[in-house]
């Protein structure tokens, strides 16, 4: 299991502090598809970033833990933490598909992490990346050749190959379906979780995008302006949404065919330089009371593994 | 003179790009980023335009705002052939049609305020104009109050707020039809549905025209009264939203509509094959062959055509043929 215990990350920016990850509590349980959706600027890639310790020179741990097998990831020297980035724990970045290396072939950029990490030789790193590459979907010959060859969705596929070839045990994806097309991305997503029920992986699955996520996730947290405001089940955050922000997100889908109008939460995402104190959501919420402008972000449980952090059900 | 019903009408509009070859190879090939495309837009409606990434469908928006010209075709606008118009005369287009880009963060000039650039139409046209026109229009994206926007620079707006001023700019000079394309794929989910209903209500009060190209098919059948399904540079199907969605044909479409995320829609299932490489042109034969699930021998020989099967229903597929 992974534990996040009050984390607090802040970047140092020319106005002040922007509170990126603000005091954020997750249990992540062993083998689950972990959905974390949010807007962009609502801390969710720079909570993937801090898995790996990878965060840019501005930005500061102010506090908090990450317990992976009972080791605090963040207490660890560096010389131990290579142990875990990109071997233990992996990672897929939004758009990594652009960056694979144009002038080399496809299986060697993948065997690449073994020769690192295992201290394998070239010929057994191409062996399993092979493998590897056949895992992921793709067809024999794809080793061979280059990133210009394939489509958007085949470079996807090879970047988790990438990913997984040192059998991780967690593997981070963030936004990994941006820029396809619809149908690809139902493959990838597909992909991902074929790779969570064989491999028992743990996957934390970063998201913009509700409804792709919905489909695979086991448990979904919603993030907003840095902090975690609602998490369950997947079926209690599709069917039993209870923060106003959820409930927002869930009513700005169209549904093909349906002539029902859509509605989104008026408003602008709120800046997270210096933000003032009490819920985020506050000039944006059309249930905001007084009290909102004092909310600590005390969790309220709703039911059963369902939490809600807002001031509606409860202080 | 008879006014027209249709503010667009396009017939066998092609584009070629040619592809080098090598020096040895005397035989020209070509990129077809579009390959006949022939549709026509009601005025006051909204027609929607489906497509994957390098289907075409910016080089179809393209060639309607009168950016670049076609390889072949003719394309009218308010019944007039605008590539056969004179440089003056593409400066009286320019009043009726206006392009709503993709990203926010590059179609702003970030020299200028929001005010100098909803200006800028205007001045340009020498349309006159009083300052309460601005504010208006800022009013009309919901920008407000609209006093605070005015003078502010595109680099102190959110990406939301960029686009609702590319639409107040689009709309400054009054035009009869507006292409945006693939307004909302840069915006936050919470703030798309705002921005696709201020779209709705453009073409509702003003009885704007818009074609609203996207790559995703429930936002299609939100926005269009009719639905065009390109695929490599062809349309596959064309017909009502209620067809379309409905009732759709061609596996393609077909496709699309199973691969809809939906919220909770799990195990589904989606019948297409995966393509297999970035770019390869197929010479002879059905552009969707390769990936089709039905593909039969005549679809590797023969290119299907798009053919009526009911009043409000077209499509390019063997399947359908007797």
């Amino acid at each position: 299991m992974i534990e996040i215990k009050n984390l607090i990350v802040k970047y140092k920016a020319e106005k002040g502090f922007v509170h990126a990850i603000d005091n954020i509590n997750l249990k992540i349980d062993d083998g689950v598809i972990f959905g974390l959706v949010g807007e962009s600027g609502s801390g969710k890639t720079t909570l993937g970033l801090t898995f790996l310790r990878i965060l840019p020179k501005n930005a500061i741990i102010k506090s908090g833990e990450i317990i992976f097998s009972g080791i605090n990831i963040l207490n660890l020297p560096e010389n131990e933490m290579i142990k875990y980035r990109g071997k233990k724990i992996s990672m897929i970045f939004q758009g990594a598909m652009n960056s694979l290396n144009p002038v080399i072939n496809i299986e060697k950029q993948v065997a690449e992490p073994l020769i690192y990490h295992d201290n394998l030789s070239l010929d057994e790193a191409l062996k399993i990346a092979r493998e590897k590459l056949k895992m992921v979907g793709l067809p024999e010959n794809v080793g061979k050749s280059y990133p210009h060859q394939l489509s958007g969705g085949m470079k996807q596929r090879v970047v988790i190959a990438m990913a997984i070839i040192t059998n991780p045990e967690v593997l981070i994806a963030d936004e990994p379906t941006t820029a396809l097309d619809v149908v690809t991305q139902d493959r990838i997503m597909k992909l991902i979780k074929s790779l969570q029920k064989e491999y028992n992986l743990t996957t934390i699955l970063i998201s913009h995008d509700l409804p792709i996520v919905s489909e695979v996730a086991d448990k979904i947290a919603i993030m907003y302006g840095g902090k975690i405001i609602e998490v369950g089940e997947y079926y209690q955050i599709l069917k039993n949404a209870k923060h106003p922000y959820t409930i927002g997100l869930l009513s700005s889908i169209p549904e093909p065919g349906s002539t029902k109008e859509i509605k989104g939460i008026p408003g602008e995402p709120i800046s997270l330089v210096n933000p003032p104190p009490g819920c985020r959501l506050y000039n944006r919420c059309q249930f905001a009371s007084d009290k909102c402008k004092t909310y600590d972000y005390s969790p309220k449980m709703v039911e059963e593994k369902h939490e809600v952090y807002c001031t509606l059900y409860g202080e | 003179m008879v006014s027209n019903m249709n503010i667009v009408e396009t017939e066998g509009v092609k584009k070629y790009y040619p592809i080098r070859g090598t020096i040895f190879s005397r035989q020209k090939r070509f990129i077809k980023a579009l390959d006949g495309i022939s549709l026509n837009i009601e005025k006051g409606e909204i027609y929607s335009l489906v497509g994957e990434t390098g289907s075409g469908k910016t080089t179809l928006g393209k060639i309607l705002v009168g950016l670049i010209p076609p390889t072949e075709g003719a394309v009218k606008i308010d019944g007039i052939d605008i590539y056969s118009l004179r440089k003056k005369e593409i400066k009286q287009l320019r009043k009726k049609v206006q392009m709503i880009f993709q990203d926010p963060y590059e179609s702003l000039d970030p020299k200028y305020k929001v005010k100098d650039i909803i200006e800028e139409p205007l001045k340009f046209n020498h349309i006159e104009y009083s300052k309460d026109r601005i504010i208006e229009l800022l009013d009309f994206v919901s920008l407000k109050p609209p006093e605070d926007f005015i003078n502010k620079y595109p680099f102190q707006l959110s990406g939301g707020q960029r686009q609702r001023v590319a639409i107040a700019r689009a709309l400054a000079i009054s035009p009869e039809f507006i292409i945006a394309d693939e307004p909302v794929s840069m915006l936050d989910a919470s703030i798309r549905a705002n921005f696709l209903n201020i779209l709705k209500d453009m073409n509702r009060n003003y009885n704007l025209s818009i074609l609203m190209i996207t790559h995703d098919i429930s936002i299609a059948s939100y926005m269009g009264k009719r639905i065009s399904v390109l695929y490599r540079g062809k349309i596959v199907e064309q017909g009502s939203n209620y067809e379309i969605i409905k009732n759709p044909l061609h596996p393609y479409t077909i496709a699309l509509i199973e691969s809809i995320p939906l919220i909770g829609k799990r195990d589904k299932e989606v019948h297409i094959k995966d393509e297999i490489s970035s770019n390869i042109p197929v010479d002879k034969g059905c552009n969707f062959y390769p990936r089709c699930p039905f593909a039969m021998d005549i679809c590797k020989e023969k290119e299907p055509e798009l053919e009526v099967i009911s009043q409000n229903h077209l499509v390019s597929c063997f399947l359908y043929k007797q």
